[in-house]
């Protein structure tokens, strides 16, 4: 019965969780401007995290290793290095957009410049983790991420053509505007395969001790959990595709965000993009600049976990300090959060192969994971989409520069 | 009686030349056994691979990097064998031909958990 | 056992269970007639510096010193001062009596303890 209850918060707690800014941009985006066309690339997407945290928690349950530590002890110094820099860099421009979003949200609510929310929203995200333990502050914040729920509320009013949005889940070609489609899937992918989470996941599965009796359940979190968080993706591709697409108009400021729910649901439309924005993003804030802790804090052998005290361990925590208020410097110099989503996105993107080819090797590793090696539908799927996500990357960046410029 | 050290970290990855100038590996790994009561390396297990060398057997194992490696079995040499005087350079006490048994890939130690 | 796979980069936790950083290196000590017998392990960002770059090593060295006592140097525990506990590496001394926590207790005096609460 604890059991359950655990798949239960586990999936919750992925679901509320899996909406930040990058999805939610990407999908408007996406759907504005080329209407359910790119709903393959949020489906790519969430398989390829799907079968990335069932992974990490295989790992972390099986090996009793979380994956940093075993990136560090298999790989060496200079691997890790190499590793966690990429990460920190991309990472940090993906909390910069986090935390940008936060501030989008209240500016939309109060009206108040983002600037003036920066360090603010800094504050908060800073205090929660300060003072507060873990696993109180991201099992609330996911649960409240429930609130992105309304997204499908709204999708459904609008009665879609289920067949034309089906038909967007097989992979198509651009008619148009080439460039930008390509674009729009690769930025799609980054946002929806970061890395962090299944660093993250898995340092979670070894705070809760799972072992070999938690790879069911494990893998019902990571499917169901993942799953339903894709599928509000679409959600919100369908609303874009539906009230924007139709009079041309592409998905270029923040602003235009709440007008996915107002039309359907009028003015608390507005009040629930709003908040969706904020909790979500705050969620991904908190998760972001725990990740790369944790990152760094098991590859060097400090003290990590959710109730370390400021005081026992004050490289842990001030660690991510620096990394919350450096990511809300962006914010601070007026950096638009829409621009900072598809940058960071399409870098993440671009950079996977680091992460998750090692990761790969790690899996398939019988010294840690004994009998409970990948099998190769794992591997292959793993392997294409991140290697795919990253060619796309490497091509289509240059040409979005060049293309609007 | 000066001691000499060397660090295994900085002899990891470092090729292994024998009397004639070749190539015999570089060293993976180092075995270390309990002798006379002291925890002491007998063997020094080299590989083929340069970048690959801690990736590497693992990175073989996976389906489709066995196009990309390399077939030379891995050898372990005995630490009489090897002069580590300048540890920048360790010398194989020997010719190529003379020493050893390849090691299998499936001979891969087991992680303490 | 195997150094590189088992011992090199393991997690090291002190006498009280608590964790004690990783082993950066290992050093061997030669000798003419016996094999290299394992001496030390290593514990200090000097020592996982010059696994990067040597310079950098060099150059970090002096500054290490700040940190208090012991710093400037890399930190050695004989091996014989070491047992396998679960997956790390038990030292029989307590982390507070080693130089490895001097960054820690730097920053919680300077920082951590200037903040309120907590």
């Amino acid at each position: 019965m604890k059991r359950i209850l655990d798949i239960a918060l586990g999936i919750v707690t992925s679901v509320g969780g899996f909406l930040e800014i990058g999805s939610i941009a990407t999908a408007a985006q996406a759907g504005a401007s080329f209407g359910f066309q790119l709903a393959w690339a949020i489906a790519l997407g969430t398989v390829c995290i799907a079968f990335l945290v069932e992974m990490g928690g295989r790992f972390a349950a099986v090996s009793k290793h979380t994956i940093a530590d075993a990136m560090r002890e298999r790989f060496g110094v200079p691997f890790f290095t190499t590793l966690t820099v990429v990460m920190l860099g991309v990472s940090l421009l993906v909390l910069a957009a986090e935390v940008g979003g936060v501030g989008a949200a209240l500016k939309m609510a109060t009206g108040l410049p983002i600037p003036v929310w920066a360090i603010p929203v800094a504050l908060v995200a800073w205090g929660l983790l300060w003072y507060t333990t873990f696993g109180v502050i991201e099992n609330g914040v996911s649960i409240l991420g429930l609130v992105t729920v309304a997204f499908v509320v709204g999708a459904v009013k609008l009665h879609p053509n289920y067949g034309e949005v089906a038909r967007g889940f097989i992979p198509s070609l651009p008619k148009e505007d080439a460039a930008k489609y390509w674009f729009t899937a690769v930025s799609i992918l980054g946002a929806s395969i970061s890395p962090y989470l299944f660093f993250f996941y898995s340092s979670g599965a070894i705070e809760d001790k799972w072992d070999e009796t938690y790879l069911w359940s494990n893998r019902a979190i990571a499917t169901i959990g993942m799953g339903f968080g894709g599928f509000l993706s679409v959600a919100v591709l369908v609303l874009a595709a539906m009230i924007f697409h139709p009079h041309n108009i592409d998905v270029e400021h923040y602003q235009q965000l709440p007008e996915l729910l107002s039309p359907i649901l009028g003015r608390p439309g507005f009040w629930l993009v709003v908040a969706s924005l904020a909790i979500a993003c705050l969620g991904a804030t908190l998760e972001i600049a725990l990740a790369l802790a944790y990152l760094v804090a098991q590859g060097l052998g400090w003290t990590w976990g959710e109730n370390v005290k400021p005081r026992q361990d004050a490289r842990f925590c001030l660690l991510y300090t620096v990394l919350v208020f450096a990511a809300s410097i962006f914010s601070l110099v007026s950096v638009d959060p829409l621009k900072m989503t598809q940058i960071s996105m399409s870098l993440t993107a671009a950079s996977l192969p680091i992460g998750v080819l090692p990761f790969l090797v790690l899996m398939n590793d019988k010294s840690y994971l004994h009998d409970h090696t990948n099998r190769i539908a794992g591997n292959i799927v793993v392997m294409f989409i991140s290697l795919l996500a990253s060619v796309l990357a490497i091509i289509s960046i240059p040409l979005q520069i060049v293309g609007s410029s | 009686m000066k001691i000499l050290e060397v660090h295994v970290e900085r002899l990891l990855g470092r090729k292994v030349i024998d009397s004639e100038g070749r190539t015999v590996g570089r060293i993976e790994e180092m075995r270390a056994e309990v002798v006379d009561g002291e925890l002491a390396v007998t063997e020094f297990h080299l590989g083929s691979a340069a970048l690959l060398e801690r990736v590497g057997s693992v990175v073989i194992q996976l389906p489709l990097f066995r196009l990309f490696g390399s077939t030379k079995p891995a050898r372990s040499v005995p630490w009489n064998l090897v002069d580590l005087s300048d540890p920048r350079h360790p010398r194989l006490r020997g010719r190529l031909d003379e020493i050893g048994t390849p090691i299998s890939r499936s001979d891969r130690p087991s992680r303490p958990s | 056992m195997n150094l590189v796979s088992e011992v090199l980069d393991e997690q090291l936790c002190d006498s009280k269970g608590k964790p004690a950083g990783r082993v950066d290196g290992i050093v061997l000590e030669l000798r003419d007639d016996k094999p290299p017998r394992v001496a030390y392990v290593e514990v200090s960002p000097i020592t996982f510096l010059s696994r990067l770059s040597r310079r950098l090593a060099w150059w970090y060295a002096p500054r290490d010193r700040r940190f208090g006592e012991g710093r400037g140097v890399p930190f050695r525990i004989p091996w014989t001062r070491l047992t396998r506990s679960g997956p790390s590496l038990q030292m029989d001394i307590d982390s507070e009596a080693t130089p490895i926590v001097a960054v820690e207790d730097w920053l919680r005096r300077h920082i951590v303890e200037h903040i309120p609460g907590g």
